[in-house]
């Protein structure tokens, strides 16, 4: 096992018969580091996300996400994989709508098997949830529709959800950005503190570089990626 | 995963229960032809049993059929007694029924008869006519009703009814008003054509018609009274037709030869049976054109279920690209679709056949009103739930096309946040 969660080299994709969008010569993130990704719009970074994720594959180089050759391995096992190890946190609209909000954090456990078995039992996977849910206060919430809840609940629930499960890794893809300043900030320092609590892998993506001061370490896309946008 | 596939659906109610209602409503169409065939067919089979032959005068073997025993359509020429009786008494001949027909009360069909009727006639494989009250026409001027006569007419024993000349609905051209009959029985219920006739005595039929001169009625005043009739005295000159039983099956079909070779008066004998797959056969040609149609409809039911899904994900874009985010793969999708597929044409299906059956109950006894039929309410065959099985696999296969196009939307989606 390498000491990277991800570990991308010479990485070309384009989307069917277009020209190249990216054109990454390295990029790599360490277990329970956390890296901020700056991107402007258009840059490329949710196909990279998608790279990642596993639900874009890239024709040419070399994609290791925990040791899987990304390029290489099934779409079956990538989802796997991401169900299993990842969490993923949209800019806004996270949840689905027609489940309560406990049923969409719990959703990632009753869909992917690996990752209900972090827990002994049912009852252990609540207890988790809810200490979650706690953190991130909103546990007044559990049994709300999610169209009943303000969007910076909505993303909190989504990070409650993401975190659930003991992921090691999480992206996140401008999970702030329909939120105001304060919001803001509040929600990432929940968010980086509860990553350090469970030792897990953060790539925040964000336009935003006000942000960037609470990560250790920061990336700009333009910068790796030698594809002139 | 199952939860989630029924809660997606429930966040799409009203779409999901109107394409329910049109896959329900194309297979009730679908169900319902085959149970109006399967149903008039049964009725039509049980309206008549153990009778040999039908004999009447030489014509068309079907209208005999109909109008002798299914009160369908009239005759175009009678049999005299003479040639009746000689058939009558052959010691090959078990029973004969013989009938005189031609008159109504109030577009119910009169038919006169005598006690071989109560005694021989069958219908439901081996039931005979049974009376609930009174008893069966003897006099001149008795009649015995049908139970639906009774019903819809609101008659009891007793009560004196005018029979109308000829057939038709509503006030006749002609009243037998001079010579009424009197109720003296009712028959019970059957659910066949019995039920809508009036049974009178053979010698009634012919006393109506006494004095009449080609057709018409003597004139006012000059008509023998019918305080005068006695039935003794009345002489039965010509019968419609007759039903036949045979001391033996194979005897049956010796005597239809020798009825239709019968020189001395053109007849005709037919098997009951026989002349009804006949009539099945001739009327195939409906039956399949309806089928095709009905078919039609099913799958274009299905293709309307399979459009509605496609336009449904559009909206879903979002749903789906969560559901991938956290996990689920193409696989999973694919089975979130076709799921939706299978339990829109599932319940299509169930709910259809249960429409079927409720229409069919409800416009029952309006068919039995005004055409005579009464449907049968019979139960799905095995084919037929075959021919549903086949619906909700083509429905699956259908629901692949949205599987798909929701497979392109997740290509070019890729996770990115698409509203």
């Amino acid at each position: 096992m390498s000491e990277f969660v991800i570990d991308i080299n010479n990485l070309v994709f384009s989307y069917t018969g277009k020209k190249p969008i990216l054109d990454i010569n390295s990029f790599q993130l360490k277990a329970a580091e956390k890296i901020f990704l700056y991107g402007p719009s258009g840059c490329g970074k949710s196909t990279l996300l998608g790279i990642i994720a596993g639900v874009l594959r890239a024709e040419s180089g070399a994609v290791k996400i925990f040791d899987n050759d990304f390029i290489k391995t099934s779409s079956s096992i990538r989802d796997k994989i991401r169900g299993e190890k990842m969490g993923y946190i949209f800019q806004m609209f996270n949840l689905v709508p027609y489940l309560s909000v406990l049923d969409n954090i719990l959703l990632p456990c009753h869909l992917n098997k690996m990752r209900k078995k972090n827990f002994l039992n049912k009852a252990e996977m609540l207890e988790k949830a809810m200490s979650l849910c706690n953190s991130f206060k909103i546990d007044s919430l559990l049994k709300s529709q999610v169209t009943e809840i303000s969007i910076g609940q909505q993303q909190r629930v989504a990070a409650a959800r993401a975190l659930l499960g003991n992921p090691e890794l999480i992206i996140a893809d401008e999970p702030t950005r329909a939120m105001d300043t304060d919001l803001q900030e509040i929600f990432l320092e929940n968010l980086l503190g509860q990553c350090e609590k469970q030792g897990t892998a953060l790539l925040f993506v964000s336009h935003d570089k006000r942000l960037s001061k609470m990560f250790h370490k920061e990336i700009s896309l333009p910068s790796i990626n030698r594809v002139e946008q | 995963m199952i939860k989630i596939i029924f809660k997606s659906i429930l966040n799409r109610k009203l779409s999901f229960f109107l394409t329910l209602f049109s896959i329900a409503m194309s297979i009730a169409l679908f169900v319902g032809v085959e149970r109006v065939r399967l149903g008039a067919q049964e009725s039509f089979t049980n309206t008549i049993s153990q009778t040999d032959l039908v004999v009447g005068a030489r014509g068309s073997g079907l209208q005999l059929l109909l109008y002798t025993v299914f009160h369908i359509g009239n005759a175009t020429n009678n049999i005299s007694w003479s040639t009746y009786t000689r058939f009558a008494k052959r010691s090959d001949v078990a029973w004969t029924i013989p009938y005189s027909l031609g008159d109504s009360y109030k577009g119910f069909r009169v038919v006169a008869t005598n006690e071989n009727f109560y005694e021989h006639y069958r219908f439901l494989q081996d039931k005979k006519p049974q009376l609930v009250l009174g008893h069966q026409s003897l006099e001149l001027f008795d009649v015995t009703l049908g139970s639906a006569v009774a019903q819809k007419e609101n008659l009891k024993i007793g009560d004196k009814i005018a029979l109308t000349h000829g057939v038709s609905n509503g006030p006749g051209i002609m009243n037998h008003t001079d010579k009424p009959f009197t109720v003296v029985g009712i028959l019970q219920n059957t659910g066949t054509p019995l039920d809508r006739a009036l049974y009178i005595t053979l010698e009634g039929m012919e006393a109506i018609h006494i004095d009449w001169k080609d057709g018409a009625p003597p004139l006012p005043g000059q008509g023998t009274s019918a305080s005068t009739l006695k039935k003794e005295n009345i002489k039965i000159k010509q019968l419609t037709s007759f039903l036949l039983g045979a001391t033996s099956r194979i005897d049956a079909l010796s005597l239809q030869r020798k009825i239709n070779n019968y020189k001395p008066e053109p007849l005709m004998a037919i098997i009951p049976g026989v002349t009804l797959s006949e009539l099945w056969q001739s009327v195939s040609y409906v039956e399949v054109a309806l089928k095709i149609v009905t078919l039609a409809v099913v799958v274009v039911g299905l293709i309307g279920m399979m459009v509605a899904i496609f336009n449904s994900l559009e909206s879903r874009r979002r749903e789906i690209a969560i559901l991938r985010a956290i996990g689920a793969g193409m696989k999973n999708i694919f089975v979130v679709l076709i799921a939706e597929s299978f339990i829109l044409s599932f319940f299509g299906c169930v709910c259809g056949v249960l429409l079927c059956y409720v229409i069919l109950i409800l416009v029952r006894p309006m068919v039995l009103n005004n055409f005579g039929i009464d449907i049968s309410i019979i139960f799905l065959q095995p084919y037929e739930y075959l021919y549903l099985s086949f619906v909700v696999v083509l429905a699956c296969v259908l629901g692949l096309v949205p599987g798909y196009k929701a497979y392109k939307n997740c290509l070019v989606d890729g996770l990115s946040s698409r509203v």
